[in-house]
């Protein structure tokens, strides 16, 4: 990757982590934690993003680097890094509907001001994680091509 | 405070510290700015870290903050390159990017290899700079630009991922043409699959963004571009490295940059000659190499996705609305002229207004004049050095792109004068001063006194004398250990290279020059000199100047024929400290009438030293022949 799609990349990543562990905050309710309308929007976005049976225009739109919005494309990021998590989830015998099903509510319990079941927030808080570690241990790989990046 | 914190708060703390000591060391504003901000979230991410996954969150921010704090250093004014920035604002102009809403950051980088550009570097910490409306875009020029004179017009393609990052054509465009060329791959309830559908959208979305950038390249320097890319491509279409996720392959771009090249080569018999013949050349310089040694990738699947994206890409690039200043005809016989003599290409010359040679014509120009062998023929350095021929091209190569970068350098300050100070300027204006003989003919040759850029020649020029300016080069003395300045030549091993009394230093146009009493230092006119070969001349100080205690020169001669910026010994002989601007009027020269034939090669034909100077220069002295007829003479007496 050149170096310009490296940082954005990075970018995204770190966008992407930052919005899924703000939503943690909220769901274990730490002082001060909030989730504003465009991270739950972005949240949504990457589970529309990976449920999708057919290609959508922002799944090639965010495809490009340096074009748009970067908060906006980190969905493609997200949604890569709750598949992954999903499928580390789905090894060890559990079912994926349940967690992306829990996902969905927690951000409609957040939409609409409504308490959220213990049994969504313990599922969405294992999902979070789960891609949060995912998506850090993707850091590594990037390194090398940094040092070397084949660009101009 | 828990351990997770502690751990955490080193982290923060050591990178604060790495953002304090760059706010010190004088940033562009726009850059303490952006400091300031992340200051402020990394302190307030301090008291938001409570367990593992907190700092696992804070670490991804950190590192993504480190890498662009990395560059800003790198992007500090000592380190950036100093001439380059007229030229991304004219490519700038010509993409029709708004100007006022972006900021430029130049790296000048010693470990590149490539051409790189960051567009936009705060959007990647947009969760961080919510509300900072101000683009920062990052080009990093590899050191290789002040040594070839075609890579310098690569900067099209880094300016086109700009462009890119601005246009929203992408938006139906881009996908209808996906959905169309890849509809039997859409099993996206596969995993494996959906990984491997994004993965090649992504590498097609990359593959389009370099082609049309390609494109763009084009539009703006036109064949010097195409032949800067295939100078680039050449080491590869024998063995072309394995296929990149972010760039189409080497030997692709080669063969759309060979036909591209050849588009410009015209068969009319209106067209330009020597224009023709330059292209021409450049065309047989690259056609050896498409018979036997180019390999073509051995691969259908990546053929396909090129041909795919570049079939897109020209689409897209159709669509952009980028329009070259003028036609390549009229770019070069503005241009060619100035580079014949040898001269920076600031302007054409002329006894009325000067037309001002913008930095995308002169490094499309200087391009082909090199690359086509123009020189050969028409240029009066090359027609006359006694050099050696491969001394000469080298020679020549290095002075076009000197005078290449120092005209694009001074082409704001020059264009803002040109349009303040020689509006409607006429030759009836100036007749009876110096500015006369810039077009100066004798028995039928031109033999004109050029003096270029032309900032205010009324206020310049007098019928005696023509005032210069001071000019962005210097070199200052440096305190070292050394005991004594020996210009003698040594033997190699006890030698002093007079570098190490030297300081390089460039300041801009308007900048100020603190000289302090009793201080010497060198510096330059700002204006590029060209004698006519029947005059000599002496570099004098201005009266004003020197009643504040400053002398410019020591060494006042200049030979007749020398071409270049004269250096300027300045020393300050008050006994307070005197500020002096660069662009200020500083020396006046007065000429002198020698008895010579127009035959005379004059300078050049002589052992000349110094070349077309645009900078202070070092001290040649060790080159003197008289070292060894000293050395001659004492073995003979010992012996």
């Amino acid at each position: 990757m050149s170096y310009m799609s490296l940082i954005e990349s990075n970018a995204r990543n770190a966008v992407a982590m930052l919005v899924l562990n703000k939503l943690r905050h909220k769901l274990l309710k730490r002082e001060g934690a909030s989730v504003a309308e465009p991270e739950i929007a972005l949240i949504d976005k990457s589970i529309e993003i990976y449920q999708s049976t057919t290609l959508t225009k922002d799944m090639i739109i965010y495809s490009f680097y340096s074009v748009g919005n970067i908060a906006k494309s980190s969905a493609l990021e997200l949604s890569d890094a709750i598949d992954t998590a999903l499928n580390s989830l789905a090894a060890m015998k559990k079912d994926k509907v349940d967690f992306i099903n829990s996902l969905k509510n927690v951000l409609d319990c957040l939409r609409s001001d409504q308490p959220v079941t213990e049994k969504d927030k313990e599922l969405s808080l294992d999902l979070i994680r789960h891609a949060m570690y995912t998506i850090s241990s993707g850091d590594s790989a990037n390194k090398d091509s940094i040092i070397n990046p084949i660009t101009f | 405070m828990n351990i997770f914190r502690e751990i955490a708060d080193s982290f923060i703390d050591a990178e604060l510290e790495v953002i304090n000591s760059l706010v010190l060391q004088d940033p562009q504003p726009c850059v303490k700015e952006v400091c300031g901000i992340i200051k402020i979230y990394l302190e307030n991410e301090k008291s938001n870290i409570f367990d593992d996954t907190d700092l696992i969150s804070i670490k991804k921010q950190l590192s993504l903050i480190s890498e662009i704090i990395d560059l800003f250093i790198m992007a500090l004014p000592n380190e950036s390159s100093w001439w380059v920035m007229p030229l991304v604002k004219e490519c700038y102009e010509l993409c029709n990017l708004d100007f006022t809403q972006r900021k430029i950051l130049i790296i000048h980088s010693q470990d590149s290899s490539y051409y790189k550009v960051i567009p936009d570097i705060t959007s990647n910490i947009s969760n961080i700079v919510y509300d900072n409306n101000t683009k920062i875009d990052i080009f990093i020029i590899p050191i290789v630009a002040c040594y070839d004179v075609s890579s310098i017009s690569i900067l099209g393609h880094e300016v086109g991922h700009i462009a890119l990052n601005s246009i929203d054509i992408f938006d139906k465009f881009v996908t209808d043409e996906f959905v169309n060329q890849y509809p039997d791959n859409l099993d996206l309830l596969d995993y494996e699959k959906r990984k491997e559908l994004k993965e090649l959208r992504q590498k097609i979305a990359l593959y389009i963004a370099e082609y049309v950038c390609d494109h763009i390249g084009y539009k703006l320097f036109g064949p010097a571009f195409a032949y800067a890319l295939l100078k680039e491509f050449c080491p590869y279409i024998s063995q072309p490295k394995s296929n990149s996720d972010s760039h189409p392959s080497q030997v692709s771009r080669f063969l759309n940059s060979y036909k591209k090249l050849k588009d410009y080569f015209s068969e009319s018999e209106q067209a330009n000659k020597g224009l023709n013949i330059c292209i021409k050349n450049m065309i047989d310089n690259i056609s050896p190499l498409l018979g036997n040694t180019l390999k073509p990738l051995d691969d259908e699947h990546q053929d396909k996705i090129e041909q795919f994206s570049s079939e897109v890409a020209g689409k897209i690039s159709d669509m952009l609305t980028i329009t070259p200043s003028k036609p390549l005809e009229e770019i070069w016989k503005l241009v060619e002229p100035e580079i014949n003599a040898f001269r920076p290409p600031f302007e054409k010359v002329s006894e009325n207004q000067p037309e001002i040679i913008s930095p995308i014509e002169a490094v499309t120009a200087t391009s082909i004049y090199y690359h086509g062998k123009h020189y050969t023929e028409h240029n009066d350095f090359y027609k006359v050095s006694l050099n050696h021929n491969n001394n000469k091209i080298s020679t020549l190569h290095n002075k076009l792109i000197d005078h290449l970068k120092y005209a694009i350098s001074l082409y704001d300050f020059a264009k803002a004068s040109n349009k303040k100070c020689c509006q409607s300027l006429s030759a009836e204006d100036l007749t009876t001063t110096l500015w006369s003989m810039r077009t100066r003919d004798t028995g039928g040759s031109p033999n004109p006194l050029v003096i270029t850029p032309s900032i205010d020649p009324k206020s310049q020029y007098s019928p005696n004398s023509v005032d210069l300016r001071l000019g962005t080069s210097f070199l200052l003395n440096k305190l070292t250990n050394y005991t004594h300045v020996t210009p003698t030549k040594g033997d190699g091993s006890n030698e002093i290279p007079l570098e190490k009394f030297y300081i390089k230093k460039h300041i801009q146009v308007g900048d100020d020059f603190i000289l302090h009493p009793h201080h010497f230092i060198l510096a330059t006119t700002l204006e590029y000199i060209c004698l006519p070969y029947d005059y000599y001349a002496l570099v004098l100080g201005r009266s004003s100047w020197g009643r504040l205690g400053l002398t410019i020169a020591t060494a006042t001669t200049v030979h007749a024929g020398f071409r270049g910026c004269l250096t300027l010994e300045l020393r300050n002989l008050g006994e307070t400290p005197l500020l002096l601007k660069v662009g200020l009027r500083i020396a006046q020269l007065c000429l002198i009438s020698v008895q010579a034939d127009k035959t005379s090669a004059g300078y050049y034909a002589s052992s000349g030293k110094y070349i077309g100077p645009v900078s202070a220069e070092i001290p040649k002295i060790r080159t003197d022949c008289d070292w060894d007829i000293l050395d001659n003479y004492q073995k003979n007496i010992a012996g």
